[in-house]
């Protein structure tokens, strides 16, 4: 594996890592969105990362490694329920059904995404640093 | 010193890649290549990653592209710059070695 293709992984789970953390950013702008376009409340968008084979070869004409992507979902679990007589979308109750967003849960998403992401980033400079380090063999 | 006593073959200039029996990468005859040859592709190769670097700098300014595929895009044509100096260097030097030598 050549450096070429050491920096293509990194970047791409850098990539892959941003995805997620915009998929936060619009979960937490949803979080208290009862009333979307078609009607519904906001669901909430989840990522799942998987690999693919972008079929690159590296220098030695090997194969590359696959690299990472994010694909986004939605999050199945059900609505939550709240008693609020007076808001305009409340039903016969004066229940309002809102967001399946749980901030606690996003919050600690952005710390993992972020912590990630961050991670990569030292990856790739890991791997730059070392192939200096090749350089300055016989100085 | 008797030069007849050396083996003609040591020193005949001789191609980047012959003597370990396998081609050089480069090389499309089985020949190997010179290494002039081997310094030129590799400074093309430097210009390219660096021209690459450059369009992905402007696809970030045009609000195209992402910052981290510009950075990566950057830092891969610097470690093929500092690749191509550090065979520059060597070679520098030890052509000033050659010229130091007492004739």
């Amino acid at each position: 594996m050549d450096i070429g293709s050491l920096f293509q992984v990194s970047g791409s789970a850098l990539g892959a890592e941003k995805r997620r953390l915009e998929t936060i950013a619009q979960n937490l702008a949803g979080a208290e969105v009862p009333r979307t376009a078609d009607g519904t409340p906001y669901r909430r968008k989840d990522v799942v990362f998987k690999t693919f084979d972008a079929h690159l070869k590296d220098a030695a004409g090997k194969d590359a490694p696959p690299l990472v992507q994010a694909q986004v979902t939605e999050d199945p679990r059900p609505f939550k329920t709240v008693h609020m007589p007076g808001h305009p979308d409340a039903d016969a109750d004066g229940n309002v059904e809102m967001p399946n967003v749980n901030v606690m849960e996003e919050m600690m998403n952005m710390i993992s995404a972020s912590r990630s992401y961050e991670a990569n980033v030292r990856a790739i400079g890991a791997t730059k640093d070392m192939v200096r380090n090749a350089f300055r063999i016989g100085d | 010193m008797d030069l007849s006593n050396i083996p003609a073959g040591l020193l005949a200039p001789r191609p980047v890649g012959a003597d370990t029996g396998v081609a050089s990468p480069l090389s499309t005859d089985g020949t190997g290549t010179s290494f002039a040859d081997a310094l030129k592709s590799a400074v093309a190769d430097a210009n390219d990653k660096v021209v690459s670097a450059d369009h992905a700098v402007q696809s970030l300014m045009l609000g195209e592209g992402s910052v981290h595929q510009a950075m990566i895009a950057m830092q891969d044509a610097q470690v093929a710059m500092e690749m191509v100096v550090a065979v520059r260097n060597k070679v520098l030097e030890a052509y000033q070695e050659v010229m130091r030598m007492p004739v």
